[in-house]
């Protein structure tokens, strides 16, 4: 099966060429017949693909620990679901699942355009299946999943077949773990269609909205999984990495949230765009950035260059993704300068008080925000490149610079939808602003006199409560109007003014997720936290919770070892949870993980960790964090997914019922 | 196994390759000018309905509304006049090429109703008459 693997991919890079030669000379010279071919052969990429997927799935499920693929990833008493989904987990695997991703993506775009956009599609084959190319030979040449195991023996490297594998990191086994590569994935390779069609449009010179509308569903959909993909990633870290929270800055995670910046950008200065045939550079330069940070992303995450710029080099992959993402750049740049004139403005800023501007100040920020993300992220690399020593930036660093960032971008959110597109009346202004904003501050006085004393958080949440009144009172005035003229109750109209312009209104329930995410992560302001040690019939308080320890004990089955502490949790003299806060050993890789317990409720989390015992055995320690408001930033996740699927769904046409009858009327007196 | 691969691996290089080898290696059809219309076109008219919602929001003054509602109308008349003047274009062009395949000979002038010239004295006939009224001769029946 091995041996069929690399036949697979050797015959696929080959393929993965011709294609994209192909494609490109169909779309110098019009020829249907190379089109055609560039089109079988984007199809017979796919197919390849997913045979090489299903190889290394049945050597996963065979147990064939003579591939080093399967030794490093698997073991025998791993639940056959891991088996399936180590297939991401590891290194060369889930390189080949990232091909695997983009070939389906590029096969899909082929069939949906089957026979439209033929100028455009020769283009769109090359950039996407020449990324392909690109993966491909890292597959091939750099991360086989196919080669054999090999163990150094009396320096000769001799292929061994190990009787069982070093199995799956135990910190994978979740979950959340489960689908939240896959998912991340899928966001980060949506990123490549609105890219090979920006491309395709420079290189044909058809620089007018047409590349947008084609790409906009695809472009919302990566924008949609990446969210999702890292809030995911946010939840997996929480509950299974044990440290209390959620989100730290970590490289690996800025990875992900750099594409999400840029992107969430473009999703809004497209709008710009569409209407006023401007911002074409900075559109087209959002989309190629998105591309870029998001091959940036899975190199970032697959090189470990962050950790040492050592591995860069050693892992062999890191030079050959540098060179690869240094001549994408050179390449969208030249082409950009190339057809700097076609790309002007159709038209210009009428007023700074506008839509237009709104959305300009929000790119700002999503720019600044992505800058400061990645220097933070690449400080450490750039400080020993530059003087032999590595200088992390911490979460503090990046609070300081994203917070006030954050905040700013929340209150647009508010003040934008009030905008009118060109200009805007002052009058109305005062009007719209008047009542939230006097609420606002009243709501920031109350919070004060109860207490509340972080400046960030008072910030975040009276802004917060002036952004949902704005969203409320628009859906409420737009169906006011509705129900007024199309005589519904106001509930009807609410929803046809919503299904009528899911764009519009969908895009808004997007913004009550962010809010409900802000006020989450708000809560961080005010978490708290305690280490106990607690022996069986124990009992101790905190954050006025009383916590008894009803047994502390272990088990065994064959994959690993738990030692828990049972707990009950009372409030006020109530039992409210059982709790099992434990740590897992894993026999195949000899590595521990945490079991986090929480209890959840929305106004706070109680997350229980065991860090350990007392000498003798006898007391179990525990580390309690109480984290306000967390349950917040899970239900905005909930939020933003039904807000994104509202926007993917076309406008909803209402029938004109009287005229189509008479219609129908006619023709039957036309026939009679 | 080894056999089936092999028969697959080729049967797929066949398949992709195939194209290639077809005779008619016909050039496709490259945008119109009528495509890049229909977009301005549809942009227009988004932006009116953007722009009767703001003012139906009470997000402009009266005066604005009216200046930009002004200038959004001149420009969609200009774009739809343009696109149907192509469109026009287009039917004339394609009235012509459909006459020109029909080929010009006697047969296209009777039928459009034209006079008959007699091949012998050159007199001026009818388009119905079958002799000519000046030397008798007698037209050919096509």
């Amino acid at each position: 099966m091995s041996e069929f693997g690399h036949i697979l991919l050797t015959f696929l890079f080959p393929l993965t060429l011709f294609t994209a030669v192909t494609a490109f000379l169909a779309g110098r010279n019009h020829r249907e017949s190379m089109y055609q071919a560039a089109r079988n052969g984007t199809y017979a990429i796919w197919i390849v693909t997913t045979l090489a997927i299903l190889a290394l799935e049945a050597l996963m499920l065979q147990g064939d620990f003579s591939n080093a693929f399967v030794y490093g990833n698997t073991n025998r008493a791993l639940p056959g679901f891991y088996k399936i989904v180590a297939l991401w987990a590891g290194h060369d695997g889930s390189l080949l699942f990232w091909t695997w991703i983009i070939t389906s993506f590029s096969a899909l775009v082929v069939y949906q355009n089957r026979n439209k956009n033929r100028e455009l599609m020769p283009y769109v084959i090359l950039t996407m299946i020449g990324t392909t190319v690109f993966f491909t030979a890292l597959n091939l040449f750099i991360a086989n999943p196919f080669d054999t195991w090999m163990q150094n023996i009396n320096g000769v490297m001799t292929p061994v077949a190990a009787a069982d594998g070093r199995g799956l990191n135990p910190l994978l086994q979740h979950p959340a773990m489960i689908i939240h590569p896959p998912i991340l994935y899928i966001g980060y390779v949506g990123t490549v269609v609105p890219f090979a069609f920006a491309i395709a449009a420079l290189l044909t010179g058809r620089l007018g909205s047409s590349w947008i509308k084609i790409t906009r569903r695809w472009a919302l959909v990566s924008w949609g999984f990446l969210s999702v993909g890292i809030l995911l990633g946010g939840k997996w870290a929480y509950v299974e990495l044990g440290w209390g929270g959620y989100w730290a800055w970590d490289p690996v995670e800025n990875a992900s949230l750099l594409p999400w910046l840029t992107s969430t950008a473009y999703v809004h200065s497209v709008m710009i765009q569409e209407r006023k045939g401007m911002l074409k550079v900075w559109n087209m330069s959002l989309v190629i950035g998105t591309y870029l940070l998001a091959i940036f992303g899975t190199f970032l995450t697959r090189s470990g260059i962050v950790s040492s710029v050592h591995a860069f080099a050693e892992s062999g992959i890191g030079p050959a993704f540098a060179a690869f993402i240094v001549f994408a750049i050179i390449t969208s740049i030249g082409l950009i300068f190339w057809r700097r004139k076609e790309l002007s403005s159709e038209e210009h800023f009428e007023s700074l008080v506008s839509r237009e501007s709104g959305f300009m100040f929000n790119n700002l920020l999503f720019v600044l925000a992505t800058i400061a993300v990645l220097w933070g992220t690449l400080f450490p690399v750039i400080s020993e490149a530059f003087t032999g020593e590595q200088i992390t930036v911490g979460p503090p660093w990046f609070n300081t610079i994203m917070i006030p960032i954050g905040l700013a971008l929340l209150l647009l959110t508010g003040v934008g939808p009030l905008l009118a597109w060109r200009r805007t009346s002052i009058e109305s202004l005062r009007k719209s602003f008047g009542y939230p904003f006097i609420a606002s501050v009243v709501v920031l006085l109350g919070m004060f006199f109860f207490g509340i004393r972080d400046g960030w958080a008072l910030g975040s949440f009276t802004i917060s409560f002036f952004v949902l009144w704005i969203i409320v009172a628009e859906f409420l005035q737009g169906a006011r109007i509705r129900s007024k003229n199309a005589q519904e109750n106001i509930l009807t109209a609410m929803a046809m003014l919503t299904m009528k312009n899911t764009r519009r209104y969908g895009g808004y329930i997007i913004h009550i997720a962010v809010v409900v995410i802000f006020m989450g992560f708000t809560g961080a302001a005010f978490n708290t936290e305690t280490r106990q040690e607690v022996a069986t019939g124990g009992s101790f308080n905190f954050a006025g919770y009383t916590f008894m320890c009803i047994e502390k004990g272990h088990s065994t089955n064959d994959n690993f070892r738990t030692d828990f502490v049972d707990l009950q949790l009372f409030k006020d003299g109530r039992k409210v949870d059982d709790l099992r806060p434990a740590k897992r050993m894993y026999f195949a890789s000899k590595q521990p993980t945490t079991e986090v317990a929480i209890y959840s409720t929305l106004r706070e989390d109680i997350y229980v960790v065991t860090v350990g015992e007392s000498e003798d055995g006898k007391m179990a320690i525990l580390q309690i964090y109480r984290n306000p408001l967390v349950m917040w930033v899970w239900l905005g996740s909930l939020i933003l997914i039904v807000g994104t699927i509202l926007v993917l769904i076309p406008n909803y046409r209402e029938k004109k019922r009287k005229p189509a009858a008479q219609q129908t009327h006619a023709r039957h007196e036309v026939h009679a | 196994m080894t056999t089936f691969a092999i028969i697959f691996g080729f049967g797929l290089i066949a398949w992709v390759i195939s194209p290639l080898f077809k005779k008619s290696g016909q050039v496709f059809e490259v945008h119109s000018q009528a495509a890049d219309l229909e977009d301005m076109k549809s942009r227009v008219y988004h932006n009116i309905k953007d722009l009767e919602f703001d003012y139906a929001l009470g997000r402009l003054s009266e005066q604005d509304f009216q200046t930009i509602r002004i200038a959004f109308t001149q420009e969609a008349t200009q774009v739809v006049a343009r696109l149907e003047q192509l469109q026009k274009h287009d039917l004339d062009a394609l009235i012509a090429q459909d006459l020109k395949k029909m080929g010009d000979g006697p047969a296209a002038a009777v039928a459009a109703g034209a006079p008959k010239f007699c091949m012998d004295c050159g007199h001026k006939n009818p388009a119905k008459a079958k002799f000519c009224s000046a030397c008798g001769e007698k037209f050919e029946e096509i």
